[in-house]
């Protein structure tokens, strides 16, 4: 660059720059006529045409300014007047564009000053015809920076374009078609980011960057044009600026189809994104103790499919919706896996969205059937069983079971009382109480005493260790909580201090990690020794995943710890930083991250796990 | 050591192959005339040299500077144009301004005094300016940064006959006398043959051939005399062939050697020797194809 012919070219260029502003200052006169014709109050039909001259007069008139400046450049009297002065026709070119870009900049600064004066100010919307039209002006200027750098982008491309192939305006609706390619890739960006932000999109600033480089890159591109048209110095260099000038687009475009490629590729757990219902990682275990238990995950996949993620790889469950490109926009909302969970007889439900239906999926081992509902309300699990709510005129029905009404199909009887249902199932699933005042407990007409007194008034649910039922209820000593494990030969022991909450593993193991400590019942019913984990994990996420062999396989942020009995470390495995959630398995357990999903051994051996479409 | 060179210089447009290999060397502090028609590649040759065009293949090395397209060799010299250009809109003063500012060894008062010396008004508009006044605005574009080596492509054109004379007697003279290395183009080489200290001839994209002036001034002559025989007139090269009636022909001859090998051939019964005036030499070295002198 050079201060004395950016000088000279914002001479040579004030004309077009001239006509912008022109073409510009007709358009308030205009205003004042569509609103003398159509009534439009003057301040509204002005606001609409500076949003108008914002959001497209200016990036036209960067357009019009660099391309009038490229095809100026090449002309014969400037190369006539100028080739022989000693800045290279590089640094010439880097000077019309400056020269340029200061025009438009002018030109944009003109348009915003007269906007703030004349445009209708947010305050002074009263009508919802003034909500519809007015304030335009204002309510865009947020989007200011990112038409800089589209006028910037133009304006370089236009210049570059116009300098390549001699003609001003061919090289100006070319370079407007570029940077609307470009422009579209961002936007495309900006979608998947917005819209998939919870699978872990985030390409928006890759795609600005990309874009920012792009423009500096079309400038390149217009320093090497001129080298080339004016030393007539061969096809590489020309190739190299064509590259420059397309290849940004491309990048853009790259950038979002890989990102596109990685939410494809991803397994994100039920509930994660896209659901009206914040359910996170249903898994086997959870869902009840059916014969495949543990044996995989359940995660959901960007386009509406279901598959199961285990130590034996992924096995689609439920098939995708679509095969398009068009769920960027829409697809994700139209499909999504609302719930998913395993009940007592191990049969896996899934309940998928399809607008405008609900599809209710039974997934018996390889067997998959799936039924159409059409106004039906939600779900919800007691005791293992999924009970189907219906709010037909705000009242809300109940059916027994998903089960039935799998079976039955729209036919199935609906049942108005819910209390009745639900004390129904609770008693086939031998929930028992607390009795005696607090001081014993009563399951299937069997009693124990408690060791303390148990305010609990809502029913406790059996599980299963080493085939006998058995309850853990919450009882109090004085001061001091503690859960009571009630076993089926009659016996009552304290299990471990506190009320907090029970967890499972996928063998039956229930456990609870309290204030550095981990305590744990086996499944066959042992209540093991606290283990105190030294130093205790740091952060927050630690989360076990198995508990035997008198160790304890614990993972947290970026590791996995295994502790011994005594709560020291025995062996550290590095994980992700970025773990969203970890699922233990029978063989192993499944972590996710903000983009990705892994399968772990019991050694800490990653395998990605992504959707086998 | 040598003011500027050139090895194989080759450029190519649109298919055709407007310089073929040319290669020349001048050294510091010679005048020489660039002799050829139009087309032959003078104005090219001009501009590859300027780092203005790039050579297809070439070895080109101006004032220790290799072309490299940064411009580093137009600010060592000056360049008047065939047809000097400047913007319409700028004023000579202007155009001297902006210049001031790209070249490093502007000299105002040198650029003053040249304008004061070719009767250049710098307040002179340049919109619709004559020939005359543009070709007296490239002199001192091309002279205000004093530089070591000058390439003037018809450094005449358009001027009157009293700035010609001026130029001529004047300028380029003390370009000459002050060791500055000129390469000179001129359809009117004759003007110029008391400044010249060589003349390259270029024919068919290459420097052809190249004759000091002295030598030329001496050796030049036109030879003529009767055939012993109609049936093979001699082809004698470096003799230029200037045709004759029936038996009695006569050849311009630009160099001693190929006058010895006229007169030794045996082809003339008495031949006649006649000095040859350089403005003739001149049109004849302009009207022959490379292959005629070889």
């Amino acid at each position: 660059m050079n201060i004395p012919l950016i000088r000279l070219e914002l001479r040579k260029n004030r004309l077009a720059a001239a006509s912008a502003a022109a073409a510009f200052l007709v358009t308030l006169p205009v205003c004042r006529l569509v609103s003398s014709a159509t009534g439009l109050e003057l301040r509204l039909s002005l606001d609409a045409a500076l949003t108008g001259w914002v959001l497209l007069g200016v990036p036209l008139a960067a357009a019009l300014i660099g391309a009038a400046s490229g095809a100026a450049s090449g002309s014969r009297d400037a190369l006539e007047a100028e080739g022989l002065l000693p800045p290279s026709p590089g640094r010439r070119a880097l000077s019309a564009m400056t020269a340029s870009l200061l025009l438009t900049a002018a030109f944009a600064a003109f348009v915003l000053a007269v906007g703030a004066l004349l445009g209708k100010p947010p305050a002074g919307i009263r009508s919802p015809e003034q909500m519809a039209w007015g304030a335009s002006f204002w309510h865009n200027l947020p989007l200011t920076p990112v038409l800089a750098l589209a006028s910037f982008d133009v304006l370089a491309g236009a210049w570059a374009l116009s300098r390549l192939i001699g003609h001003g305006v061919a090289g100006g609706l070319l370079a407007l078609l570029l940077t609307a390619a470009s422009g579209a890739g961002v936007a495309a960006c900006f979608g998947l980011e917005l819209l998939h932000n919870q699978w872990g999109a985030s390409c928006y600033a890759s795609a600005v960057a990309i874009a920012s480089f792009g423009a500096l890159a079309k400038v390149w591109a217009g320093a090497l044009a001129a080298r080339w048209a004016e030393r007539r110095c061969g096809a590489r260099i020309l190739a190299r600026a064509l590259a420059l000038l397309v290849l940004p687009g491309l990048m853009i475009w790259g950038r979002a189809g890989a990102e596109m490629r990685m939410l494809d590729a991803k397994l994100a757990p039920i509930g994660h994104g896209h659901s009206f219902e914040n359910i996170r990682g249903y898994t086997a275990p959870e869902m009840g103790s059916g014969a495949a238990a543990g044996e995989g995950a359940v995660f959901k996949t960007l386009r509406g499919g279901v598959v199961l993620a285990g130590a034996a790889g992924v096995r689609v469950l439920i098939p995708e919706q679509s095969a398009g490109l068009s769920y960027v926009l829409l697809e994700p909302f139209k499909t999504w896996i609302r719930s998913a969970w395993r009940d007592d007889q191990g049969v896996l439900w899934v309940e998928r969205y399809v607008s405008p239906n609900t599809e209710l999926w039974r997934v018996e081992g390889s067997k998959v059937e799936s039924l159409r509902l059409t106004g039906y309300g939600s779900i919800s699990m007691v005791a293992g069983t999924p009970l189907m709510h219906r709010y037909p005129g705000g009242k809300r029905l109940l059916v027994a079971r998903v089960e039935d009404y799998f079976r039955r199909g729209d036919k199935a009887a609906w049942f108005e009382g819910y209390r009745d249902i639900v004390a129904m199932r609770r008693r086939e699933a031998g929930a028992g109480r607390v009795a005696c005042g607090g001081k014993c407990f009563e399951a299937e007409g069997r009693r124990w005493k408690l060791p303390g007194i148990s305010n609990d008034r809502d029913a406790v649910f059996p599980r299963e260790f080493g085939g006998r039922r058995a309850y853990l209820v919450p009882v109090r000593n004085g001061d001091n909580l503690s859960m009571a494990l009630c076993r089926a030969d009659g016996s009552t022991v304290a299990a471990w201090p506190g009320y907090h909450s029970l967890n499972s593993l996928p063998d039956g193991t229930i456990f609870s990690l309290w204030k550095g400590t981990l305590w744990s019942i086996g499944p066959d019913g042992t209540v093991a020794a606290p283990v105190g984990l030294d130093p205790p994990l740091p952060d927050s996420t630690q989360k076990p995943m198995r508990i035997a062999e008198g160790k304890a396989w614990l993972v947290s942020r970026g590791k996995l710890t295994v502790v011994d009995a005594a709560g020291r470390a025995v062996l550290t495995r590095p994980l992700p930083e970025d773990i969203e959630d970890a699922i233990p398995l029978k063989d192993g357990f499944v972590i996710t991250t903000r983009r990705s999903a892994y399968f772990s051994d019991w050694n800490g051996k990653l395998r990605r796990v992504e959707n086998p479409r | 050591m040598n003011a500027l060179s050139f090895r194989n210089v080759t450029k190519v447009f649109g298919g055709r192959r407007v310089l073929d290999g040319a290669s020349g060397s001048a050294e510091k502090g010679k005048v020489i005339g660039l002799l050829g028609r139009n087309g032959e590649g003078k104005t090219t040759l001009f501009k590859i040299l300027l780092d203005l065009l790039a050579a297809d293949s070439d070895e080109v090395e101006v004032l220790g500077l290799r072309p490299d397209g940064s411009g580093r060799i137009r600010q060592a010299a000056g360049y008047i144009p065939e047809r000097p250009s400047f913007h319409s809109f700028m004023s000579v003063a202007e155009v001297l301004e902006l210049r001031s500012s790209l070249y490093h060894r502007w000299d105002a008062a040198r650029a003053a005094g040249l304008c004061k010396r070719l009767g250049l008004d710098p307040a002179t508009r340049l919109e619709g300016a004559s020939k005359g006044t543009l070709g007296k605005l490239a002199w001192v574009c091309a002279a205000a940064h004093d530089p070591a080596l000058y390439l003037l492509d018809e450094p005449t054109s358009g001027l009157d006959a009293l700035v010609r004379e001026e130029v001529l007697s004047g300028l380029v003279n003390e370009l000459g006398e002050a060791g500055k290395t000129v390469l000179v183009s001129s359809h009117r080489m004759d003007e110029l043959a008391g400044l010249l200290d060589e003349v390259w001839v270029m024919a068919g994209g290459r420097i052809v051939a190249v004759h000091a002036l002295d030598a030329l001034r001496a050796d030049a002559c036109v030879v003529g005399g009767r055939l012993r025989s109609a049936d093979a007139p001699p082809a004698v090269p470096g003799a230029i062939a200037l045709g004759g009636e029936g038996l009695v022909r006569s050849w311009a001859v630009l160099d001693r050697a190929a006058r010895e090998r006229l007169l030794g051939c045996g082809a003339l019964l008495s031949p006649s020797v006649e000095p040859l005036p350089l403005d003739r030499a001149f049109s004849h070295l302009l009207s022959l194809k490379g292959d005629e002198l070889r």
